[in-house]
């Protein structure tokens, strides 16, 4: 298998001339908010680690948590029900629905709801489903997908959204966001009264209480919560956390990340007082096994603030929807090959520079690069590579070990790209190279020469070998091993905080 | 900075939209000020009727209302307690719905916090699931003793461990977990080119009393 299909993808998205710009523009101003909203707290990093610590523990001790958010839940009167995959959340969803009669539907954005195409299938049903946050119903009512994990309708700019009201919804054209709203707000109202049920998501469940956490702006997941007499939390099973206490940190992060907000405009943390029927149905889909690899299970510690897809240049140029995933950025390339279960899933990992701008920013510290080098690694394992790659990487690993050869093949390299057109500007043979880059003519004498030369120390091993980026990266395998496995027994947050 | 005058500084641009401000913040020594307060915003929007929460704590602010806001043709509704505590609200709530004919709905708060200008509420009642989320504006009359520095502290207020030991200060409470909201300004999109808009669904404006004894 290669990655072709990947590959033309990016090929088209990268030929859209009009493609970019919406995407630059919007994550360029989300970066400046959130590294100022970071500045802004004093203990951001310490809330960052205490974020990072809570949800690392949280995945660890993942199956006692959900039975304790089970107990809980269960206590103040709502019920629990387990998915092993998509299609079993899906059925149980519609089961819950069928039960109660219920005919038409309000639904909150919730990544974990594309990701079981959830809606695809309750409307082939015969059910009536209304996306509510904004951004989500422009893609719905366009019958597209969301481009950005919180901001769904990025993509698409004032007179386009202008225009698909006016086609979809009857309205009189207009590009004013303010009249847009209106619009969306006054129809959406309706809906949200007259609604028999209200699906969500959850950004977290609080195991020791069975308490439900949403964040959001618009208020639309207070409606759709609160409002029908049903509601149905669809959540993925790894949003448990232990202690209300872990909610403090994440919340002093989540929103500086996502929005550069100190907090969202609501904050919705859902106990007993509710609905009269309360579901959540806990949606496993390759997770419990992604908790079990010891490296991997730090995937499971996002909290899907999107600010590593803000952060990632690949992502900026070429949009969300060329990952063809509900996951797209850094995250959905670490996700991708988990949840999609397709090769194209398997491919995502390669769209990523690895230069670790989202590592930077990510509010849970997961090391997103190396992560990304994991999963690359697991693809040319199972044979991703064909014969031609590894045949390459096979003779560079040859020439790499080899100090005399490698000098031999420098030196035949530099007289070729010293020869006439190679490198030259507009008659390059590497004009896919040159075209976008400068690639400087190489000296005619080779460092370790131009080093002797000036008499500088020499030694026998090869110093490029010595410190290759792959045994760096080993290293940092190992010392990250070990961070994990040391913060599992952490002191303090000590035995009464086990479940 | 103390933590009042924090919140207050945090609050000013959150009310704002970029059609002008959604809101106000004021601090005054007393629950009749805020109650005049009211009166006189409610006679400069030209509002009708106003549902006051069912806290204790705004007896006064709903009588002050009530007596003095039928002279400017002022209608004012108090909201029940819930019939049933602390499990979901009965199917009266399904009337809830008219919550939003009100032009307002006058609320208290659990706890204030300072550093992001929160207002935390406690709901077993229809203040947090109606009152403060369908009528266009939300209106908020609470204690400056109610301040805390922090979400955390916030937390630590509202979710008491061992559950069901509330702090007896909170009305509403019911039993079993606490549902709590936190409101930070309100409601907003930004879904359209990151361009703010307020609101999307829920209150467009927000008028915040700090009362120094209510
Ligand atoms: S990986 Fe980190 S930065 Fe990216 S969405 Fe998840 S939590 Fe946010």
């Amino acid at each position: 298998m290669s990655l072709s299909r990947l590959r033309e993808q990016f090929r088209q998205a990268l030929a859209d001339p009009d493609l970019a710009a919406p995407y630059e523009r919007a994550t360029a101003t989300a970066r400046a908010k959130r590294a100022a909203a970071a500045a802004e707290l004093p203990d951001y990093e310490e809330q960052r680690q205490k974020a990072a610590d809570a949800r690392r523990e949280a995945i660890d001790h993942l199956d006692a948590l959900v039975e304790r958010f089970r107990e809980a839940f269960t206590r103040d009167g709502g019920t629990v029900h387990h998915a092993a995959d998509a299609e079993e959340a899906r059925s149980l969803v519609k089961r819950i629905l069928s039960e109660r009669g219920a005919r038409t539907v309000v639904k909150a954005k919730s990544m974990l709801s594309e990701e079981i195409a959830l809606n695809e299938d309750l409307i082939a049903s015969g059910w009536e489903v209304h996306e509510t946050d904004l951004g989500e119903f422009i893609v719905q009512i366009a019958g597209q997908r969301p481009s950005h994990i919180t901001a769904p309708a990025l993509h698409l700019d004032r007179v386009d959204i202008g225009r698909i009201f006016h086609e979809k919804l009857g309205v009189d054209y207009t590009e004013d966001p303010v009249e847009l709203a209106t619009i969306a707000r006054r129809l959406l109202r309706e809906r949200f009264l007259q609604a028999d049920a209200g699906i969500s998501g959850a950004n977290f469940l609080v195991a020791r209480t069975g308490q439900i956490v949403l964040l959001e702006n618009e208020a639309n997941i207070r409606m759709c919560t609160t409002l029908p007499p049903l509601h149905i939390a669809v959540v993925g099973v790894e949003k448990v956390i232990a202690e209300v206490d872990d909610l403090g940190p994440l919340l002093s992060v989540i929103a500086r990340s996502a929005t550069g907000q100190k907090l969202g405009a609501y904050t919705s943390i859902l106990g007993a007082a509710g609905p009269p029927e309360r579901h959540v149905v806990l949606v496993d889909n390759g997770r419990r096994q992604l908790a079990q690899h010891p490296r991997k299970r730090e995937i499971l510690t996002c909290i899907r603030c999107g600010a590593c897809l803000n952060a990632c240049p690949v992502y900026e140029r070429i949009g969300g929807h060329a990952y063809e995933s509900a996951y797209s950025g850094p995250i959905g390339a670490l996700l991708g090959p988990h949840h999609l279960g397709t090769d194209h899933g398997r491919e995502l990992p390669f769209a990523s520079s690895l230069c670790g701008a989202c590592s930077e920013v990510c509010p849970v510290k997961i090391d997103i690069p190396e992560l990304l080098r994991l999963e690359r690694e697991r693809y040319v394992e199972t044979g991703g590579a064909d014969v031609g790659e590894r045949l390459a990487w096979w003779l560079w690993s040859k020439v790499m070990t080899r100090p005399r050869l490698y000098r031999l093949l420098a030196r035949v390299g530099r007289g070729i790209l010293q020869g006439p057109g190679i490198i030259a500007e507009g008659s390059s043979v590497l004009r896919d190279w040159t075209d976008g880059r400068k690639l400087p003519i190489p000296s005619s004498t080779s460092f370790i020469d131009q080093w002797k030369h000036q008499g500088g120390a020499t030694t026998r091993t090869n110093p490029i070998w010595d410190r290759t980026r792959a045994q760096r990266a080993l290293e940092a395998t190992r010392k990250a091993k070990r961070s994990w496995a040391a913060s599992r027994g952490r002191a303090g947050r000590g035995k009464d905080r086990k479940p | 900075m103390n933590p009042v005058e924090r919140f207050v500084a945090e609050m000013q641009p959150l009310l704002q939209g970029g059609d002008g401000a959604h809101g106000a913040i004021h601090r005054c020594a007393t629950a009749e000020e805020a109650g005049r307060d009211i009166l006189a915003l409610a006679e400069e929007l030209s509002m009708k009727r106003l549902v006051v929460a069912a806290r204790r704590e705004l007896d006064a602010v709903a009588a002050i209302l009530t007596e003095e806001g039928s002279k400017q043709g002022l209608r004012i509704d108090r909201d029940r307690m819930p019939a049933t505590k602390g499990t979901g609200l009965d199917d009266t709530f399904r009337d809830a719905a008219d919550y939003a004919a009100f032009d307002a709905g006058v609320g208290g708060a659990d706890v204030l916090v300072a550093e992001s200008a929160t207002i935390g509420l406690v709901a077993g009642a229809h203040e947090a699931r109606a009152l403060s989320l369908l009528p266009p504006v939300h209106i908020v009359v609470a204690p400056v003793s109610r301040m805390v520095e922090r979400i955390h502290d916030a937390l630590a207020r509202l979710i008491p461990s061992p559950p069901g030991e509330h702090d007896p200060g909170i009305e509403n409470a019911g039993e079993g977990s606490p549902t709590i909201t936190f409101i930070t300004g309100p409601s907003r999109t930004a879904d359209i080119e990151k361009i703010l808009v307020l609101p999307a669904h829920g209150p467009s404006h927000l008028y915040v009393w700090l009362v120094d004894r209510l």
